[in-house]
């Protein structure tokens, strides 16, 4: 695996973390909406298929599995969920922690590529 | 899709606008509680519900929360004997409005958690975003 795709990935992450906060705002926006189904991104490995084994070109027959230019993550409504009278299946306590871990998640992303930035850096120093 | 935490932060700000319409109508019919009509035999305040709907932003995939109407509630009006009333009608009843000081107060109470809910999702987006930007900092 080269060192550029491990910036591919964590920006395919922090991709990933934005729109999973941008579903969990939706869902907490509508936390009084009746007959609001609370949404939900699909795992961030899905969106991996491939960026893991990082195959090697070496005939133009071959097809790379780097990862694509950006990823386009949708939301979609989360399966399961016990539902208010009113339709909406929103938990505004889940929501609140869900979002708690992706700022977290995302802060560990962003210290990562601060990190392996700062290695480039000094290896290209020296 | 590349703008996600921007979208966050605007539903974020639909959801703190939905919630502070729904206290300034808690507020409106508290602030009304007892309000008569102003001629005899007439209709007193009547209280208002607000009702919320939500529309999805395809181009951003997310799903804003928006007002769908305010509305006069159906629950009959209070039935007073009070003569002396100015707005008592010719057999000396006085309708007094239907609001329910319970169920205000805990409309009140929910409008304010989902609104610090609200505020909590900005904070988080509006860090994410600062985290981001710190990595173009010098000196890491």
């Amino acid at each position: 695996m080269s060192e550029l795709a491990l910036f591919a990935i964590s920006s395919q992450r922090m991709q990933w973390l934005s729109a999973r906060q941008s579903a969990i705002a939706s869902n907490i926006a509508n936390a009084d909406t009746p007959g609001y189904r609370a949404r939900d991104v699909a795992a961030f490995e899905s969106y991996l298929e491939g960026a893991r084994l990082d195959t090697k070109v070496t005939s133009a027959g071959h097809i790379s599995s780097a990862p694509a230019n950006g990823v386009d993550v949708k939301a979609t409504e989360r399966g399961r969920g016990e539902g208010k009278h009113s339709g909406n299946t929103v938990s505004l306590e889940h929501e609140l922690i869900r979002s708690a871990q992706v700022k977290g998640s995302h802060a560990l992303t962003v210290e990562v590529v601060g990190a392996f930035h700062q290695m480039m850096i000094s290896a290209v120093r020296e | 899709m590349a703008d996600a935490l921007q979208a966050a932060l605007s539903v974020a700000s639909s959801g703190l606008h939905a919630q502070s319409k729904r206290l300034r109508v808690v507020s409106e019919n508290l602030a009304n509680a007892n309000v008569t009509a102003a001629t005899p035999g007439g209709e007193p305040f009547a209280r208002k519900v607000i009702s919320f709907a939500h529309t999805v932003d395809e181009a951003a995939g997310v799903s804003r929360v928006r007002i769908a109407g305010i509305e006069k509630h159906e629950d009959p009006f209070r039935l007073v004997h009070d003569p002396g009333h100015p707005a008592a009608d010719d057999k000396g009843n006085v309708l007094l409005p239907n609001v329910n000081m319970l169920s205000e107060v805990a409309d009140m109470k929910e409008a304010s958690r989902s609104y610090e809910a609200n505020l909590q999702v900005m904070k988080q987006a509006r860090d994410m975003i600062s985290a981001t930007i710190d990595l173009l900092r010098t000196g890491r």
